[in-house]
């Protein structure tokens, strides 16, 4: 259980899309004492570092451009960030080719660079894309912090598209998570690490 | 429960409509937590979190499977695809002859897609659930087309059960996974009814859910068995 956490935890976004769901089944052995037909007696949540990262990061943003006080909140949201990120971040194994905690870190700077930073023009088109097209505005803050900090630390390449909906389907036997496959038949890294 | 359960409430006309009958037209999944790592680390599993809400997922999420381990049954632990959307519930009504359609605990009841447009407003409560009975009535017409012992097949299964998945792909709904096309993918089989022995319990999705979906031509989340326990 614990290795299927680890792998689930680690796993990239366009693979395990949020997480896994475990759902325990109790199934009756032979000398068992119990009685009744096989059920489900729990269900529970493993969620990616990854999906996690970004649901933190767009919900915090979110809720400051609502309150209208994004600007003057820097160092308050970037604490925050950091402070609710390390629930999650400890769970980070770069021997699973994980991205490591500071390139999280760094995508938030960015994202907040980009809503309250830049010229009017710019603020008010990605403040939009941040409520109307959460994946646009994504896809713009890894570009973004690519190109500030390519050959300077750490930079990292998040797929936000689903590779499953092509097994998600009524005729599709019960197959292996794209996570694993990826973890046991590729080995490219996700980011690429300054030198 | 996490996502509510629908009623019909039936009033006797010829009794100053007073209530004649309640029936449940849906039961909702329980609430389900995440599972820290610490909850099944080889070597801090056994240490009660210091925090109350973590001890609770803990203790809420675990200890069915140490009680029933511990009386010599076995757990099987299955692994499925989390998908990023919006939960959605559907059913079937024999005694309305319709859908039901269900999600964020706001339900439709509908024959059809022209009863959608006609009877629930977009600008509404019942946004979301419209979109999603917008989905399903596409695809109960691709089942139409394959046959009605399809269709049938399903509203039986609908008429004892409700399914319950993730309606994803939507370009209206803020999301963080983009997918290639729209759809309900579904992921749990719960059942509808609740009876004097069940009503204490905590109805989670039926043991062979999957294999319930795969029935009928729906979109289903991979799953994967992890494996069969007989110790914690």
């Amino acid at each position: 259980m614990f290795q299927v956490h680890k792998q689930v935890a680690n796993s990239s976004l366009s693979a395990s899309e949020e997480g896994a769901v475990l759902t325990f089944i109790k199934r009756s052995a032979e000398g068992s004492t119990s009685s009744g037909a096989d059920c489900v007696i729990s269900m529970c949540k493993v969620k990616s570092v990854e999906y996690q990262a970004l649901r933190l990061l767009v919900d915090s943003l979110q809720s400051a451009v609502e309150d209208g006080n994004l600007e003057r909140k820097q160092d308050a949201l970037l604490s925050q960030f950091v402070k609710e990120f390390k629930v999650w971040s400890r769970n980070i194994d770069e021997a699973l080719e994980s991205h490591p905690e500071t390139f999280f870190i760094d995508l938030f700077s960015t994202a907040f660079t980009m809503l309250a930073k830049k010229s009017v023009k710019d603020k008010e088109m990605y403040q939009d894309l941040l409520f109307s097209d959460t994946v646009k505005f994504i896809a713009l803050v890894l570009k973004s912090n690519e190109e500030k900090n390519n050959g300077k630390r750490y930079v990292g390449q998040i797929d936000l598209e689903s590779q499953n909906l092509s097994e998600i389907s009524a005729a599709a036997p019960a197959s292996q998570p794209a996570d694993e496959a990826r973890q046991t038949s590729s080995k490219t890294p996700r980011g690429d690490k300054a030198s | 429960m996490r996502e509510g359960n629908s009623l019909l409430v039936e009033h006797n006309p010829d009794e100053d409509n007073r209530v004649s009958n309640v029936t449940f037209l849906r039961q909702g999944l329980p609430k389900i937590f995440n599972l820290s790592s610490d909850a099944v680390h080889p070597e801090k599993h056994a240490f009660i979190p210091k925090d109350d809400e973590q001890a609770y997922y803990h203790y809420d999420t675990l200890a069915q499977v140490r009680k029933v381990l511990m009386e010599g049954s076995q757990v099987e632990v299955v692994r499925s695809l989390k998908t990023n959307g919006d939960g959605a519930c559907v059913t079937w009504a024999p005694t309305l002859n319709a859908w039901v359609i269900t999600s964020e605990n706001v339900s439709i009841v509908a024959r059809n897609d022209n009863d959608v447009k006609t009877f629930y407003p977009e600008q509404t409560r019942y946004f979301l659930a419209r979109k999603i009975a917008l989905c399903w009535f596409r695809r109960v017409n691709q089942i139409k087309k394959q046959g009605a012992s399809k269709l049938d097949a399903l509203k039986q299964d609908l008429t004892r059960y409700v399914f319950v998945g993730d309606f994803i792909g939507n370009k209206d709904l803020i999301n963080l996974i983009k997918y290639p096309r729209e759809t309900i993918c579904f992921h749990s089989v719960v059942v509808k009814d609740r009876t004097a022995e069940t009503a204490q319990s905590t109805s989670y999705c039926e043991a062979n859910s999957f294999a319930l979906l795969k029935r009928h031509h729906l979109d289903v989340v991979p799953s994967r068995q992890c494996g069969i326990y007989s110790s914690y």
